[in-house]
């Protein structure tokens, strides 16, 4: 016997689509203004580079754009060609890095303290790619959208 | 974040698992469609921000973090209740959960991680703590791929078939 659908149901959905989309929008936004404007990262520190002098700076999964000799680099991801003192040996532009630093108020770059090179990042990408246009591929054999009724239905529910 | 054949591995050995009697059958599609949501929907939108954003300087940081919340359980949650509503009303319940389910499922794969300097936040927005159980490097699923993928095709074969059995006994 089939169970109502209680607050999910259509009689609801005027009411409840809109809560739900106003607490993921409000919970979004709160969150892309507490990553972008927490007294932490790069444009702080740049901000008052003498006050910042010595702040943390924890740069996860940013991309290699340019090495500059071998004490130098840059690295890109929320902020382009941000500058960074560290042994380059090894390390090749298109490479994905992970860097614990302090940030050099006078020479206004970040002195690299831990790095982790990530050696198998773009198979890891490739294995996304991968996954989706499998997912992409496979998602008619598993979903079905009925004209009739609007509404998606399940084709693969169990085994 | 673990790659998404990981994670559609993870989701469909799941749902092969053996079950007690009486829980009912898994929901296939839609626990593994929720197991690929989180990255479909926070980290691809913010890696093609991010790109546009070292052409576009002026695209405010902002719109490379707004998708975050959708990788963290609140998000994971209220994602699911909202797709959900693109599903029949009767299917509803059974489909929101197991949307979210398969969510924090991948949640569960990817805590199994360890970063550099930075976790996940499991508990946002009332606490910005992260965490991360660190028990394996952020690439090394690659490494599992070659193993997992055959071990999920034949256990989504051994299952097919059982339950192929068990109707005909029924019938």
């Amino acid at each position: 016997m089939r169970q109502g659908a209680g607050w999910l149901a259509d009689r609801h959905r005027a009411r409840v689509v809109p809560v739900l989309a106003v607490i993921l929008l409000g919970v979004c936004g709160a969150y892309a203004r507490h990553a972008a404007r927490a007294p932490h990262g790069w444009d702080w520190c740049l901000q008052d580079p003498v006050a910042r002098d010595g702040a943390s700076l924890v740069l996860p999964l940013w991309t290699v754009t340019g090495v500059d000799g071998p004490r130098r680099y840059r690295i890109s991801k929320q902020v382009r060609d941000l500058p960074v003192a560290g042994d380059t040996a090894g390390l090749t532009v298109g490479d994905t890095v992970s860097v614990v630093a302090r940030f050099d108020g006078t020479a206004r770059v970040a002195r690299e303290e831990r790095r982790e090179v990530h050696r198998l990042r773009r198979w890891k990408e490739a294995l996304g790619l991968l996954g989706v246009v499998v997912g992409g591929a496979l998602a008619p054999m598993a979903f079905r959208w009925d004209r009739a009724t609007r509404r998606l239905e399940e084709r693969w529910r169990t085994w | 974040m673990a790659d998404l054949v990981t994670h559609g591995c993870v989701a469909v050995l799941w749902t092969c698992l053996p079950r007690p009697p009486g829980r009912g059958e898994p929901r296939v599609a839609t626990f593994v469609l929720g197991a690929c949501l989180p990255d479909l929907t926070s980290r691809v939108p913010a890696a093609a921000a991010t790109v546009a954003r070292w052409r576009w300087p002026a695209i405010p940081e902002e719109a490379i973090h707004v998708f975050g919340p959708l990788h963290m359980p609140v998000g994971i949650v209220l994602a699911s209740l909202l797709a959900a509503y693109a599903f029949g009303e009767h299917e509803r319940p059974a489909t929101a959960r197991a949307l979210a389910a398969g969510g924090l499922l991948h949640l569960a794969v990817d805590l199994m991680q360890r970063h550099l300097g930075v976790g996940y936040l499991l508990l946002y927005p009332f606490s910005t703590w992260d965490a991360e159980l660190g028990w394996i490097g952020s690439e090394d699923t690659v490494l599992a791929v070659p193993v997992l993928l055959p071990l999920t095709l034949c256990a989504a074969w051994a299952r097919r078939r059982a339950a192929r059995r068990a109707a005909a006994r029924g019938a």
